[in-house]
């Protein structure tokens, strides 16, 4: 297959757009709706396990029973709905609301983040 | 017949005791040494030829190598480029795991929780001694969000930790929870097969057929978004916003 180069030029510039268009779809297409559903389900749940086990082990260590648990079981409940609230927003689970106004400047700036957030 | 859950029973193959404790080489052990050199024969003979226009081989692994490089690239900037070995590592060990898996009379060794649990302590606790490394004590401002008033940091701070501490329990759970049900479900589809007779068997043993494609898809799916997030984790380390 022989090609002058001109037309090769063209070819790759074709392909160069693309691949350019395709950039924000590069995740994958957007996760389904029961998938999304069981993530952040995932996401609290070990939230709420971390919140209360360490709970579990502060009692243990300064006797504070049950206190300590109560205590972080809510914590732990609270850093749940954070966690489900940063993977439904498309923040991957990142720690810290900093990020949240720093990709959501980005995301208005450029727009390539769209296809996290769909 | 073998009950579903038989398959993810740990035998010994060569019984060894180290201090009362008990290291045998396991069949989890043995194809994870399978794992590893599959990776590494593939990567290293179809990339023997270095030809301009790759062949098939050659153009498997250098996608592979490229959608790694992409996603080191998206998330860990230029700074990042020094973990690539370690994120390719993780994503081959845990694809090959996944996929090695669905082989007949194989074993899924991400189908343990010990195993993802033990991959997901080492990507978290490696993040967070680069992170502290990199930041020193600075790092732990990670865990008060800029803008937030101060008397919030009681309540705001705790939440935080936990929310951190909470990554590697969803990680590892995560794999191993999609591994184990997946294989699982194969298990009982299979069963009916046998239960059902000739005839009556071919409906599961057609669902089985189209699962086992949908296994395969979830074998790379689960590969990528513990990668993914291994480049998030790293992320929040270097970065630091």
């Amino acid at each position: 297959m022989t090609m002058n180069p001109d037309e090769l030029d063209r070819k790759i510039k074709e392909m160069r757009a693309d691949e350019k268009r395709s950039e924000p779809g590069k995740d994958g297409p957007p996760p389904s709706g029961g998938r999304q559903a069981a993530a952040a389900g995932m996401e609290f749940i070990s939230a709420v396990a971390v919140g209360g086990f360490l709970g579990y082990l502060i009692d243990q260590w300064l006797g504070t029973k049950p206190w300590g648990m109560v205590v972080l079981f809510i914590l732990g409940s609270a850093a749940g709905f954070v966690n489900i609230y940063r993977s439904a927003t498309g923040q991957d689970y990142r720690v810290g609301m900093g990020t949240l106004d720093k990709t959501k400047n980005k995301k208005t700036g450029e727009g390539s983040d769209s296809g996290k957030s769909a | 017949m073998a009950s579903p859950l038989e398959q993810f029973e740990i035998r010994p193959l060569v019984p060894l005791s180290f201090g009362g404790m008990d290291i045998s080489y396991t069949q989890s052990a043995l194809w994870m040494t399978i794992a590893v050199i599959t990776a590494t024969l593939f990567l290293t003979l179809s990339m023997r030829n270095r030809s301009l226009v790759p062949g098939r081989w050659q153009n498997a692994a250098e996608m592979l190598y490229e959608f790694i490089a992409g996603m080191v690239r998206d998330n860990l900037g230029k700074e990042g480029q020094k973990y690539f070995p370690f994120v390719f590592s993780v994503f081959m060990i845990v694809l090959m795991g996944n996929l090695l898996g669905m082989v007949p009379y194989s074993f899924t060794y991400t189908s343990h929780i010990v195993v993802t649990a033990s991959l997901a302590l080492m990507v978290f606790l490696g993040a967070t001694l680069i992170g502290i490394l990199r930041h020193g004590l600075h790092f732990f401002s990670l865990f008060m969000p800029a803008g937030v008033p101060i008397f919030m940091a009681p309540l705001i701070v705790p939440i935080e930790i936990i929310s951190y501490l909470s990554r590697p329990l969803s990680l590892s759970v995560r794999l191993f929870v999609n591994m184990m049900a997946g294989h699982t479900m194969l298990k009982v589809f299979a069963g009916f097969s046998v239960a059902m007779g000739i005839i009556l068997g071919v409906m599961p043993l057609v669902l089985n057929i189209a699962l086992i494609g949908l296994e395969v898809m979830i074998a790379f799916i689960q590969a990528y978004v513990f990668t993914v997030l291994t480049c998030v984790y790293l992320k929040d380390a270097i970065e630091l916003h």
